[in-house]
């Protein structure tokens, strides 16, 4: 369970930026009477900033295992080493 | 019209299908096999219970009637899980080292193991979920009512069916329903106690329902998507004139308030409810199946919602505007002569009622059981006795009418209601409920500071405040009670109105619900608690649940200080669990910690003491464990030291794990740095390697000539004079090419070592390049090289040694005329003055020859480079240590000698020098 800075930040900082896009005012913005590739512009940037978020969960989610696999391992060699 | 016979053997064959798939997978998990249940992925698709029959049916309504407010539901939760290593991942980490078994158990155990709290959160939770568990039976019952009857009545009907009374008992689907269920928990979901409330069968039954009910609604958006339009924007462009599609296009005026509510319940719900606890928390087996679902759970709620739109579309634009949205799922398909796919749905619909009930069910009978019954039986003389009988069946037997009597409570809320109310609106005030859970729990495991007093306080006045403003206005709203409190008042007081508190009219009822139930609870949670005190036992609970990350678990048995007998523990732990798993307790116990003679009774030390009272809690729930074990403990009592050394101990980890970072990190740069030293070394040796071979080779090839001409002038008499005088001349050159490689290696070393005697004086370098051009000249001509430069008539007094600065710009120049191979060869030298600060002067040598290649322009300097070992250099009889010991040379000489650039347009070598300030004597400008 040791993490670098960086990814324990990023672990942080998708779920609350992933709200923050998904609620007033932001959302607002998007809020027009325009369609995307046929498409009205609220619901293509839902769904899009919901795909993106699932995206980079799966990354970072794997980013994590691997990170603390790596620790673990490091700890197994730190008490051989004793 | 389906014949509703079809129906009923269709569902019947489904729900047998799951009994089986349940026995298999029970029966694989017995023998060890649980490889399939125990994945991730199974994790994933039980967690997605979320989407129950409300989703099913109702998310298509709330579309049809709200627009795109739908998708709150499930955004919230995947906040939650995209952030799992912050929230989820503590509470299975808990979880699973207290032996939780439920979220009232959780709760209690947090605020020291108390009976009340638990108590408190399992009516809580009870009094929520049913009319959720109503839901599902009415949502079953309804959608076979709509499938027998003809499309155009069905569109017209369906719900209201019910509404105009219920058909005999016998004759309603939702009792069989309900019948079903409650066997199959009983037979799945209560196998044995405990065993740290794990239930394969069921995790694999409702990890294939959610498959099924995914595959069945995705079957139905595409069937309304390409068999009703021609895909997506076809059916935006052709259905862009109802008001309603206009809902899912864009927000209307005012959302915000009920966005931000629905989001901050979803994500409160995918926890709070004791379902979402049961499956996420408590039968989670693995916390690395959280990263998988934190991404793939979110992916399936995704796209649950793709699907839902396009049913909502067709629906509104081909049915009449009469029919119910919640049976569009239904109906879509049924109105166009699909009858199949409507079946599909109706399947689809079922799956996801049956699972929600299911988990549901089992959640509150764990609750039930361990938090309300078991309280009560042990105050019973009788069955608290320490030596009393087995009582591990009577347990099991509570569970079990515990499973009956909800799913009866269930029923009758559904008999009784029947309301048309929406299914999405009940959903919600059940969300409601339970996030009052909320606060207790995030405070639990990030505040120290919570106390008992403060969380139940909390949940009693969110709770009280829930039933004020949401639950008793829906009773309101069906007509049944309480209307005259809901519209004027109690006591006509406008001010206490339950869906206007303190005169704040005109909210949505449950924007206003949320906002004084969150505020209050949370308020008087952090407020109780600040001014109250905790007791030992919290203390050291809110230690262990803070700091579930940091802490060995095990260290802390020896806190709490009290005694037993071996024997008593064991009496009892049999009375609970039963012989068998007894007999493996303190079996596992003796294992890890006993003594090395298997034979004797493990010590009844506190370690195994707090070993038995975690095995329990996983049975009967932290706070009936505690109970138990006080009639058999003596002498409990808290050390309050130790607490105390523990919290320090917790600062002394946090301390050390910080210093262990620094030190790691400090370790990896190290590695890091040996890691390139060795990189280099290795480079190094085997150029060391190149050298000789090289240097060998270089030697060997005059040697061999000249052994070669000298054996032909030792063993042949006859030779004619000018033969042997030929052959004297070759021994002779190749000699000489011998001592001057040799010659050029010593340099190379003496000028490294610094064994050189340099004779320094002030002299201006201008006419020494000059002598340097003239020594050449020869050479140039012969090649037909043209030489010039463009020092005019300048002076540039330096401090050097000559001879040896001749020396460098001879090599440079005869390297130019050399390898320069342009038809019309040219080398032109060039003086740059001082640039921005540095005061070295630049004397350039161009040429317009080939240039170096890139690959070797970095080693040219280097005596064991690439660009030595050319044939080129090779063939102009050069030994291709010039310009590395030119190098040396301008070093000890206080300039630099490099490369300015080098193309195929030629290249340009720099030879930096310090001028003096002032002019070297003897030497005057003209």
């Amino acid at each position: 369970m040791k993490l670098n800075r960086r990814t324990r930040d990023m672990a942080l900082l998708l779920p609350l930026g992933t709200l923050l896009l998904l609620l007033p005012p932001y959302i607002e913005i998007f809020d027009q009477p325009r369609l995307v590739a046929g498409l009205p512009l609220l619901p293509v940037y839902i769904f899009a900033v919901w795909l993106g978020a699932i995206i980079l969960a799966r990354v970072l989610s794997r980013k994590i295992l691997s990170e603390e696999k790596a620790s673990e391992t490091v700890d197994v060699l730190a008490e051989d080493g004793k | 019209m389906l014949n509703s016979g079809l129906v009923v053997t269709v569902a019947s064959l489904y729900l047998g299908g799951l009994f089986v798939l349940a026995y298999v997978s029970n029966r694989r998990a017995e023998r060890g096999q649980s490889s399939l249940v125990n994945s991730p992925m199974v994790y994933t698709l039980s967690l997605a219970v979320y989407c129950t029959s409300w989703t099913f049916y109702g998310a298509v309504g709330s579309a049809a009637r709200n627009g795109l407010e739908f998708l709150t539901i499930y955004l919230g939760p995947t906040i939650v899980l995209i952030g799992w290593s912050f929230l989820l991942r503590k509470l299975v980490r808990i979880s699973s080292e207290q032996r939780i078994t439920s979220i009232a158990d959780f709760i209690s155990a947090r605020y020291g193991k108390s009976t009340f709290i638990s108590a408190l959160v399992t009516i809580i939770a009870l009094i929520g979920v049913t009319p959720y568990i109503a839901l599902q039976l009415k949502a079953v019952a309804a959608s076979f009512d709509a499938l027998g009857t003809t499309a155009g009545n069905a569109a017209a009907e369906g719900w209201e069916v019910l509404s105009q009374g219920h058909p005999h008992l016998f004759a309603d689907t939702g009792f069989w329903v309900a019948v079903c269920m409650a066997a199959f928990v009983i037979i799945f979901g209560t196998r044995n106690l405990g065993a740290d409330e794990h239930h394969p069968g069921v995790v694999a039954a409702i990890a294939f329902e959610s498959i099924v009910k995914l595959l069945s609604l995705g079957a139905i958006a595409i069937f309304a998507l390409y068999g009703l339009h021609d895909g997506f924007q076809d059916m935006v462009a052709k259905t862009d004139w109802h008001e309603g599609v206009r809902r899912l296009q864009g927000f209307s005026d005012g959302f915000e308030p009920r966005w931000v509510a629905l989001t901050f319940l979803s994500a409160a719900a995918i926890i709070c409810l004791p379902r979402q606890f049961q499956v996420a928390v408590v039968e989670n087996a693995d916390e690395k199946h959280l990263a998988t679902a934190s991404w793939l759970f979110p992916l399936y709620m995704l796209l649950v919602s793709l699907a839902v739109i396009p049913i909502a579309i067709s629906g509104m634009t081909l049915l009449p505007a009469t029919a119910n949205p919640d049976l569009y799922v239904l109906t879509v398909p049924l109105a166009s002569g699909h009858e199949s796919l409507a079946l599909l749905a109706f399947i689809g619909g079922l799956s996801a009622a049956t699972s929600m009930v299911i988990v549901a069910s089992i959640a509150l009978a764990i609750m039930i059981s361990n938090h309300l019954v078991t309280p009560i039986l042990l105050r019973l003389h009788s069955f608290a006795a320490p030596d009393g009988r087995d009582v591990s069946a009577t347990l099991l037997l509570v569970r079990r009418l515990s499973i009956v009597a909800i799913l009866t409570l269930g029923f009758l809320y559904y008999r009784l209601t029947g309301s048309s109310s929406p299914l999405a609106s009940i959903g919600l005030i059940s969300f409601v409920g339970v996030a009052q859970f909320l606060p207790a729990l995030i405070g639990g495991i990030y505040w120290e500071g919570g106390t008992r007093t403060g969380a139940t306080a909390g949940l009693v006045a969110g709770f009280a405040l829930w039933i004020y403003t949401l639950f008793v206005p829906s009773f309101a709203d069906a007509g049944w009670a309480f209307m005259d409190l809901v519209e004027t008042g109690p006591w006509a007081i406008a001010a206490l109105k339950p869906d206007a508190l303190m005169g704040l009219s005109g909210w949505d009822p449950l924007v206003h619900g949320v906002f004084w139930t969150i505020t209050i609870n949370t308020g008087l949670y952090i407020v109780v608690s600040l001014a109250t005190r905790q007791a030992p036992l919290e203390r050291l609970q809110s230690a262990l649940f803070i700091d579930a990350f940091r802490r060995d678990q095990q260290s802390v048995s020896g806190v709490l200080e009290r005694s037993a007998t071996t024997a008593d523990l064991i009496r009892l732990t049999r009375r609970i669990l039963g012989p068998t798993r007894a007999h493996a307790i303190f079996r596992d116990y003796e294992r890890r910690h006993g003594p090395a003679n298997p034979d004797l009774m493990p010590v009844p030390d506190p370690g195994l003491i707090a070993y038995v009272e975690r095995h329990l809690a996983g049975s009967v729930g932290a706070a009936a464990a505690r109970t138990l074990l006080s009639q058999v403990v003596t002498g409990e009592s808290i050390d309050l030291e130790a607490v105390i050394a523990l919290l320090d101990e917790t600062q002394e980890a946090i301390r050390y794990s910080q210093e262990l970072e620094e030190k790691s990190q400090e370790l990896e740069e190290t590695a890091l740095k040996l890691r390139h030293a060795n990189e280099q070394l290795t480079k190094l040796d085997k150029m060391k390697d190149d050298f000789l071979s090289r240097v060998s080779h270089e030697l060997r090839t005059p040697m061999t000539s000249i052994r070669s001409f000298s054996d032909i002038l030792v063993t042949q008499d006859d030779l004619e004079t000018d033969q042997t005088r030929r052959f004297l001349g070759i021994i002779q050159h190749e000699s000489e090419r011998l001592t001057r490689l040799l010659d050029e290696i010593l340099e190379l070393s003496r000028l490294e070592d610094g064994h050189v005697d340099w004779q320094f004086t002030d002299v201006d370098a201008v006419p020494i390049v000059r002598d340097a051009m003239e020594a050449m000249r020869g050479l140039a001509q012969d090649k037909g090289v043209v030489l010039s430069d463009a020092l005019g008539d300048m002076s540039l007094p330096v401090h050097v040694d000559p001879d040896r600065l001749k020396q460098v710009f001879i090599n440079l120049l005869s390297n130019g005329i050399k390898f320069n191979t342009n038809t019309a060869p040219e080398i032109w030298l060039t003086c740059v003055p001082p640039v921005n600060g540095d005061d070295a002067w630049a004397i350039q040598v161009h040429d317009n020859g080939p240039g170096i290649p890139p690959d070797d322009q970095g080693q040219i300097f280097s005596k064991f480079s690439r660009g030595w070992t050319q044939e080129a250099v090779r063939a102009t009889d050069g030994t291709g240590l010039g310009l590395v010991i030119s190098k040396q040379i301008m070093r000890q000489l206080g300039g630099n000698l490099v490369l300015e650039s080098s193309d195929d347009n030629g290249s340009c070598f720099a030879v930096h020098l310090d001028a003096l300030s002032q002019p070297a004597p003897g030497v005057q400008a003209s």
